[in-house]
C-alpha cells in the first residue's frame, strides 16, 4: 500500500500507526474503544444471520425429530470432532497473536497468525472431505437426495439445513483467514506496537466469533 | 474497571494486565468442555435432555471464548451491552418460533404426518350419488 510506504518508523523500530482522526485528538482511549464498539456491533449482525439458520435447525428438528436423529448418526462424529479441535486450537493461538502484537513481538505474532491461517486450512480440507462423502451417498437437500439408509420422511430438509449452515461457516473461515493473512502480513512489516494493534484485534475478533458459531453446531448436528 | 475518562488526554494503551498462561488455561478448559459435551452425548438420556445439556455446555464454551480470547471481561461495558442484547434476541426468536411449531394443529402439519389411509370398504359401501336431475 502507497500509504505505507509513505509512512514513517517510530524512534522503537515500529511503522508509524496511521493517523488518529482529529476528533479523537487528545483522546486515543476513545478511538481504541470506538474501533473496538464498532466490531462488537457488526458482530451482533453476524449472530442475528446465524440465528436465523438456527431458528430453522429448531423448526425442521421439531418436523422430523426421527429424521434428523437418522441422519445426524450418518455425520463423522470423528471429523466433526477434529474440527471443533482445530477451530479452538485456531482460536488460542489468535489470541496469543493479539497479546504479542499488544506487547509488540510481531515476529511471534506473525507465527502465530500463520498457524491460525494453517488449522483454517485444515478445518475446510476435513469439511470438503466430509461434503465429498455426502455427494457420494446422495445425502443432499431437496430433489437432489437420493440416501436410502434415511428412511424417516424430511431427510432432504436436514441436509438443507446441514449445508447451509455448515456452508455459510465455512464461508465465513474463508473470510476470517483472509483477515487473519492481512494482519500477518501487517505484522511482519512490524505495524503493530502497544500504541496501536486494533486490527489484529478485530480480525481475532472476527475469527472467535466463526469458532463460537462452529461451538454450537459441532453439538446440534453432530451429537443430539 | 480503567476507563479513560470522558474529558481530558488519555493513556493511548491500557495493555490488558493477562498472563499468556491465562489462554493456555482458557483452552484447556475449552477441550475438557469439548470431550465432556461428546462423553454426555453417549451417554443413555432422552432426546431432549441431550439437547439441553448439548446447549448448557456449548453455552459454558460461548461464555469462556467470549469472556477471555474476546476479552469482553473486563472490556467496556457497551460490548457487553451488544453481545448480551443480541443473545437475548436470538433467543426471542427462537422461542417464539418453536413455540408456534411445537402447538399447531397436527392437520396444519399434515405434510409432514401422512394422513390416515381411507378405509376403501367405506368408499364401496357408500352409495352411489343419485344422478342430478336434468336441468331444465
Amino acid at each position: 500500500m502507497s500509504a505505507t510506504a509513505a509512512r514513517q518508523m517510530t524512534a522503537e523500530g515500529y511503522l508509524a500507526p496511521p493517523p488518529t482522526p482529529h476528533h479523537y485528538e487528545g483522546n486515543p482511549g476513545a478511538h481504541e474503544h470506538a474501533l473496538r464498539f464498532g466490531m462488537w456491533l457488526f458482530l451482533a449482525t453476524e449472530i442475528l444471520l446465524f440465528a436465523g439458520l438456527f431458528v430453522g435447525y429448531a423448526t425442521f428438528r421439531t418436523f422430523f425429530p426421527e429424521a434428523f436423529d437418522q441422519a445426524a448418526r450418518h455425520l463423522s462424529l470423528f471429523l466433526g470432532t477434529l474440527n471443533t479441535l482445530l477451530l479452538l486450537t485456531s482460536s488460542l493461538t489468535v489470541a496469543l497473536a493479539h497479546h504479542n502484537a499488544e506487547h509488540g513481538k510481531n515476529h511471534n505474532a506473525f507465527w502465530l497468525l500463520l498457524a491460525s491461517i494453517a488449522m483454517g486450512g485444515g478445518f475446510l480440507v476435513i469439511k470438503a472431505i466430509e461434503y465429498a462423502e455426502k455427494f457420494r451417498e446422495g445425502a443432499l437437500p431437496g430433489r437432489f437426495f437420493h440416501f436410502s439408509e434415511i428412511t424417516a420422511p424430511g431427510g432432504p430438509m436436514f441436509y438443507v439445513v446441514y449445508f447451509f449452515t455448515t456452508g455459510l461457516h465455512a464461508t465465513h473461515v474463508i473470510v476470517g483467514m483472509s483477515l487473519l493473512a492481512w494482519v500477518a502480513v501487517r505484522c511482519w512489516r512490524k505495524e503493530f506496537s502497544a500504541g496501536y494493534y486494533a486490527p489484529v484485534e478485530n480480525a481475532g475478533l472476527y475469527w472467535h466469533l466463526v469458532d463460537l458459531v462452529w461451538i454450537f453446531l459441532y453439538p446440534l448436528l453432530y451429537l443430539v | 474497571m480503567a476507563h479513560p475518562p470522558a474529558h481530558g488526554p488519555a493513556p493511548a494503551h491500557r495493555p490488558h494486565p493477562i498472563s499468556a498462561f491465562r489462554y493456555l488455561w482458557v483452552w484447556v478448559a475449552l477441550v475438557a468442555l469439548t470431550a465432556t459435551t461428546f462423553g454426555v452425548s453417549k451417554l443413555p438420556m432422552s432426546g431432549s435432555m441431550h439437547l439441553g445439556a448439548a446447549v448448557f455446555i456449548a453455552c459454558v464454551k460461548v461464555f469462556l471464548v467470549a469472556s477471555f480470547f474476546m476479552h469482553l471481561w473486563g472490556s467496556e461495558g457497551t460490548n457487553k451491552l451488544v453481545f448480551g442484547v443480541s443473545f437475548v434476541f436470538v433467543a426471542t426468536l427462537l422461542f417464539f418460533v418453536l413455540a408456534d411449531v411445537a402447538t399447531r394443529f397436527p392437520l396444519t402439519n399434515s405434510h409432514i404426518r401422512p394422513l390416515p389411509q381411507i378405509d376403501q370398504k367405506i368408499l364401496e359401501t357408500q352409495e352411489p350419488h343419485a344422478p342430478e336431475p336434468p336441468a331444465r
